[in-house]
């Protein structure tokens, strides 16, 4: 089921189609903000700025599904999981490339294509190697507060990873 | 106790719909049946509400729809729809304006076909703030009660064993409910046997879906002594949402029944150790780990203790969920409003066997709405 952009979503749905994960941050308050919208659900201030976020976070919780509905069915089973971005915000999204997933496992983004969807998912990080035991995986410390946040290049290409269909409008990329 | 500084409101008429498959009902027939039970029981004529609350995705203005069959004109009208926890927040609002002195009667229903018409899995655009979830694909609620699960396993070791406890009771007390969908008893393996939905949740985790209607009638104490029954009174109530979406729950291991538990019981002046019996919304088993931590009934973390070796089964210490839950009795998608049907009669002590609960005084009635998102919380007790 594809996602329906909006005036508030539009550029994060731009960056994915380039393998961007596009965060806002209050300039008011410092914090970053998912999903997008126009005042900080924190201070209440705005405006709110578009960054590129590293694309890198941990599982905070995950489900594997066994049953989906409609377009979904026939993906079962397939992993859910609330992934913490390093950028101090929660996002639901899938866990691909790998059956071995912990809470507290270390992820990176990948852009996939699923029901017909570009969509961020996440796969294990490199550096994590081995999938920590199921129940066993240490708590993740909360990343630091990055003042700039690292600018993420395309994502590497693999045989998972999409392809870019429609041309991503160079006036959308982050500032 | 506190006293509330205006007019008092009881609850004095409850009444179901005909539940599980209805297909001779309608959300709206549903409705007026258990109204008429309702009001029939209370002594009251239907002319007498002046106040209407419901909720519900089958009209797009569901107390007008509803009062117009009926043939209501009320002077209060409150269509706040937050899941299944709704009723419960419409019994806070009754109470309220009731102690305002804005009305005098007030009625509560709900109605649902959604076993017959199948309608629980329609598709929806993945738009608004849906656009981050729904894309997915994680099968709803399910999934975001799975996700509050596996966390919580994380953090306190609770086990799918643990969780299956809350199942098995639930079946003991349908035993007694005549009226139950599954009246047969579970075993915890039968309940891990069960097909897993969403790890670590199975099919015997949750919740049934039925049809089924219901209504609550509320009265100041200047009609009390006009009615049938014997009154139960909203001694507090609490209410709140913490997010709508999952991935925008601060916790998943805390519920709003942190706020809202503390908050009905505060207004009634009682604690967790006066309740005498509870009805506590379990769509699915953990919801119910998860609310009895929150309200305060144990620690963060302990609910598996708290439910373990039969103590919230029949003859256990803390009666709960005394005719089934949704997870055996029935739950026609929103089941909060059987939540206080069954506080009510237990209060009045309408049963006459193993179902009831010996001189209960006090209930605490909570339901929860959305992916964990709503709770309110209802304090009744008898006077």
């Amino acid at each position: 089921m594809k996602p329906v952009p909006d005036a508030d979503t539009k550029p994060y749905w731009d960056g994915i189609a380039v393998g961007e994960l596009r965060l806002q941050r209050c300039e008011a308050c410092g914090e970053a903000v998912f999903y997008p919208r126009a005042v900080c659900p924190h201070c209440f201030g705005s405006p709110l700025t578009w960054f590129t976020a590293a694309g890198t976070g941990s599982v905070y919780s995950y489900t594997v599904a066994h049953r989906g509905f409609g377009d979904f069915a026939d993906q079962t089973p397939f992993t859910v999981a609330l992934v913490d971005l390093d950028e101090g915000v929660r996002m639901m999204t899938r866990i691909v490339g790998t059956r071995q997933v912990a809470i507290g496992m270390r992820v990176q983004m990948t852009v996939e294509q699923i029901a017909g969807a570009t969509l961020p998912c996440f796969r294990p990080a490199p550096e994590t190697g081995e999938a920590p035991e199921m129940g066993e995986a240490p708590e993740m410390e909360k990343a630091p507060e990055m003042g700039d946040a690292p600018r993420m290049g395309k994502a590497p290409e693999t045989e998972e990873t999409l392809e870019i269909g429609e041309a991503p409008e160079t006036g959308g990329r982050a500032r | 106790m506190t006293p509330r500084p205006g007019r008092r409101a009881a609850i004095v008429g409850v009444a179901e719909s005909d539940v599980g498959a209805t297909p001779h009902l309608t959300v709206l027939s549903q409705q007026a049946l258990a109204t008429q039970a309702a009001l029939h029981e209370a002594g009251l004529a239907k002319d007498t509400v002046d106040a209407v609350f419901t909720a519900g995705a089958w009209s797009w203005a569901p107390t007008m729809t509803l009062a117009e069959y009926l043939g209501i004109q009320p002077r209060y009208t409150d269509s706040t729809n937050i899941g299944g926890s709704s009723f419960e927040a419409h019994a806070g609002h009754a109470a309220a304006a009731i102690e305002a002195g804005l009305i005098d009667v007030a009625l509560i229903t709900y109605g649902s076909t959604q076993r017959t018409s199948r309608s629980r899995n329609a598709p929806r655009p993945a738009e608004l703030t849906a656009q981050f979830e729904t894309p997915y694909g994680l099968p709803m609620p399910v999934g975001a009660y799975a996700l509050a699960a596996m966390r919580h396993m994380h953090q306190y070791g609770t086990t799918s064993e643990d969780l299956a406890e809350v199942a098995v009771a639930a079946r003991q007390w349908a035993r007694l409910n005549p009226r139950a969908w599954y009246r047969d008893p579970i075993t915890v393996e039968d309940v891990l046997a069960s097909p897993m939905i969403c790890d670590p949740l199975h099919k015997l985790d949750c919740c049934l879906v039925t049809d089924g209607g219901g209504a609550v009638v509320i009265a100041a104490e200047d009609r009390w002594p006009d009615v049938a029954t014997q009154p139960v009174v909203i001694l507090g109530h609490g209410e709140t949402h913490t997010h709508d979406r999952i991935s925008s729950m601060p916790d998943l291991t805390v519920t709003g029944a942190a706020q809202t538990g503390p908050a009905a019981m505060t207004m009634a002046g009682v604690t967790v150790d006066d309740i005498d019996v509870a009805e506590i919304y379990d769509s699915f088993t953990i919801t119910v780990l998860l609310t009895l931590e929150s309200l305060g009934f144990c620690k963060p973390g302990e609910a598996k203790d708290f439910v373990a070796g039969g103590r919230i089964a029949p003859g256990g210490e803390f009666p709960m969920n005394t005719n089934g839950g949704g997870l055996a009795y029935t739950h026609p998608g929103m089941y909060g409003i059987f939540l206080l049907i069954e506080a009510v009669r237990q209060l009045r002590g309408d049963f006459a066997w193993a179902r009831q609960v010996p001189d209960a005084e006090i209930a605490l009635v909570h339901g929860t709405g959305g992916m964990l998102s709503s709770a309110a919380t209802v304090v009744l007790a008898t006077i």
